[in-house]
């Protein structure tokens, strides 16, 4: 007769730890709601890309309804690829797996899951290449770690390629320098091939083709909320300012990501620019037709990333600038600065970008005709042109989160912290593996940031709020400031999150609190309508 | 006197650092392997914050178990432990597993020297502590999913608030989560 084992021994001899299974023999990931970002709508991959039977489908379904001959589809796609990218076929075969990146990446480090190690991730798809696309692996298949491309294969990639934010923490690490980044976007562009995309990026790209920016915000609707934005400016100033839309001849032509003009606290830095050029007097204008420094199409394809940008050397075309000036945003700062002048350049109808009031030439935006805001600013501080009070912003205690693209994709790293040391007087650094080019992402980059996705965004983002937490701890940091619109919407929930009592500002925002402008009225507020120090009661 | 309760406490004490390690072990036996090895290899707390979390935590929450009355120390671990685990890739009972885990770790450590010294009451009492450890994660861990909710709930109007704000006419002052928009109505001109 059997035994009944006492409680004792049942509870001995659970073992939490789970079954090893080699990766290759890969069981599909599950897919349930909350861990995957929605799928896009299948007429605005029909409209935009032209495609042929893109259908309803959802990630859950265990069939995804992919058309008969979608193999030879991602076939033909990465065959295309490895010719047009000698980056791809070297980052394929380069590899050596020696695991200095593993341990790198915010998504492995807050989930845990060893399948967002980039290494991992990107063997996801280099096992597809080894056996299909090299001699060796033809021969020894599974022995040369290859694959067969199958649904489920299909489904990792879906899970883990739009986990990666493309922050390229990781290949700062690589001693080889493979840019994971890139194999994400590859990876991407093969599943965009059979329409699988998801609605947060896809929206945003067609609204950004179609209407000029990712809300689809008509240009009527652009001018009343500048209008509005002036209006709020009077009120705390007392100046009312003129915002040139779509002026031709204007010297300079300005493009900053849209979330700045609708969501908050972005709309501060908005602000925070007319300020600045209204005091400066710049010639200057946006665009409502490039009204979008934000490119979705980066998260999409090579194809929409181009088309998109597209819309801005047109319109400075059009409009006969001389440069462009770009504002706080992250990716578009990864598009402008290593793919625009090829893609869409070269932009021999600008001149080469000069400070007005300064005289000072950016040399180093000789080539793309387009200049960061804190460049331009840093520049302005450096010769003693605006008057700052940087006591206005004595209730603030500010550190700075190094966003991922302007700072490991452009090297912009002194500038903002020049303007923020001289418009606020409280700045603390986080630890130094996690600022510069060691920044730890926001985990929402990449088109990430949907409501949908949120709980995977607070493991995403864990390391960067855990640094910051040290700070707060530590200096009492209230406010973290970044030069990134995605960063703007997603930095507050992870603090609210992670660490409740720290507000996000662009430096932008700093800036217009910290400037006295010529005849203004004595400010009570912040741009925010909070008091200033001491003027409480 | 409670004298057997005296030498029960101490021979935790003299025990702890065993318990906490055997306990940090079996917390971290619920990731995969190879994440188990680097979230004991790592010990940059800003490398591997998860890693340092729990190993900071648990030791922290062991000492709260052993003091006569926990203090406010307590319920800041168990929260540090569980806003953690509530966002990675667990069901509720596997979440909190990593409290559950320590009854077990207690029964290998005790089972003999509580049948030899006679200290089943006392050790009863102490894993009636433990239970209330486990309702008190149970708590924190619903308090921390509601908060996602609420976050999610919000995002939605969050990601529009300023156009909200100018064509609404909503102000955002009863958003209790949205700690990106400090600004009142006050300055809309309105």
């Amino acid at each position: 007769m059997a035994q009944t084992p006492s409680p004792d021994n049942l509870v001995q001899s659970i073992d939490y730890t789970p079954p090893r299974k080699n990766w290759l023999d890969n069981v599909p990931p599950e897919f349930r709601l909350g861990n995957f970002s929605y799928p896009a709508k299948a007429g605005e991959l029909e409209s935009f890309f032209g495609y042929e039977g893109a259908k309803e489908w959802s990630p859950m379904d265990e069939d995804w309804q992919l058309p008969e001959n979608w193999q030879e589809i991602i076939y033909e796609g990465f065959r295309e690829r490895l010719e047009k990218y000698r980056s791809l076929k070297v980052f394929m075969d380069i590899c050596v797996r020696c695991g200095a990146c593993a341990d790198k990446c915010h998504y492995f480090i807050g989930s845990g899951d060893p399948k967002n190690m980039p290494v991992l991730r990107a063997e996801l798809l280099r096992s597809i290449y080894r056996k299909d696309f090299t001699t060796v692996g033809k021969i020894l298949g599974r022995l040369n770690g290859g694959r067969a491309l199958t649904q489920d294969v299909l489904k990792e990639w879906f899970m883990y390629f739009y986990q990666c934010t493309e922050c390229r923490r990781c290949s700062l690490f690589c001693p080889y320098g493979i840019d994971t980044a890139e194999i994400t976007m590859m990876a991407r562009e093969l599943m965009n091939l059979l329409g699988i995309q998801t609605n947060w990026i896809m929206g945003p790209v067609t609204n950004c083709f179609n209407v000029g920016n990712h809300l689809g915000i008509p240009p009527h609707t652009f001018k009343d909320i500048v209008d509005f934005m002036v209006d709020d400016i009077e009120d705390i100033t007392g100046k009312r300012i003129e915002v040139p839309l779509n002026k031709k001849g204007a010297d300079i032509l300005f493009v900053t990501p849209s979330g700045d003009y609708f969501a908050d606290p972005g709309t501060y830095t908005f602000m925070g620019y007319l300020m600045l050029f209204h005091e400066l007097g710049l010639d200057y204008t946006m665009s409502t037709y490039a009204a979008e420094g934000g490119n979705f199409g980066l998260f999409t394809s090579q194809e929409a990333m181009k088309r998109l940008n597209a819309k801005i050397y047109a319109e400075a075309e059009r409009l006969g600038v001389n440069w462009i000036l770009g504002g706080e945003c992250g990716h578009m700062w990864r598009v402008l600065h290593q793919y625009m002048d090829t893609m869409n350049g070269p932009a021999d109808f600008l001149s080469v970008p000069r400070n007005p009031i300064t005289g000072t030439v950016f040399h180093n935006a000789k080539s793309t005709g387009m200049v960061h805001i804190t460049e331009f600013t840093a520049d302005l501080i450096k010769n003693n042109v605006l008057t700052l009070d940087p006591s206005r912003n004595d209730n603030k205690v500010v550190t700075y989160h190094d966003s991922c693209n302007p700072s490991r994709g452009m090297g912009l790293l002194e500038e903002p912290r020049y303007v923020l040391n001289n418009v606020c007087n409280q700045f603390f650094e986080m630890p130094e593996q996690t600022i510069r080019e060691q920044t730890f992402c926001c985990g929402s980059g990449a088109g990430l940031n949907n409501d949908e996705f949120t709980e995977m965004r607070m493991r995403g983002g864990m390391p960067r709020a855990n640094a910051v937490k040290h700070v707060h701890d530590k200096h009492g940091v209230n406010m973290l400031s970044c030069v990134c619109a995605i960063d703007r919407a997603a930095l507050p929930p992870l603090m609210n999150y992670w660490v409740p009592g720290v507000d996000v500002t662009g430096v932008h925002e700093l800036v217009a609190n910290a400037l006295v402008m010529r005849g203004e009225k004595e400010r009570e507020t912040d741009l925010r309508g909070e008091p200033l120090p001491g003027k409480e009661d | 006197m409670n004298a057997p309760q005296d030498q029960f406490r101490e021979y935790l004490r003299r025990h702890r650092d065993k318990i906490v390690h055997n306990w940090l072990d079996a917390a971290m036996a619920s990731y995969p392997e190879d994440t188990v090895s680097f979230l004991k290899r790592q010990k940059d707390r800003f490398a591997n914050p998860v890693g340092a979390t729990l190993s900071r935590e648990l030791d922290n929450i062991f000492e709260e178990l052993l003091s006569e009355s926990s203090t406010q120390q307590l319920p800041q671990s168990v929260d540090a432990v569980v806003r953690v685990r509530a966002v990675q890739d667990f069901s509720p009972s596997q979440a909190l597993q990593v409290f559950t885990v320590l009854k077990d770790v207690l029964r290998r450590q005790l089972d003999r020297p509580v049948r030899e010294n006679g200290w089943q009451a006392q050790y009863r009492e102490f894993e009636d502590k433990v239970d209330q450890l486990c309702m008190l994660a149970f708590d924190i861990y619903v308090k921390c999913k509601e908060q996602l909710w609420e976050l999610k709930a919000r995002q939605a109007q969050d990601r529009v608030s300023y156009l909200l704000r100018k064509y609404v006419g909503t102000d955002g002052s009863n958003n209790p989560a949205g700690s990106g928009s400090g600004a009142g109505g006050d300055i809309s001109g309105e």
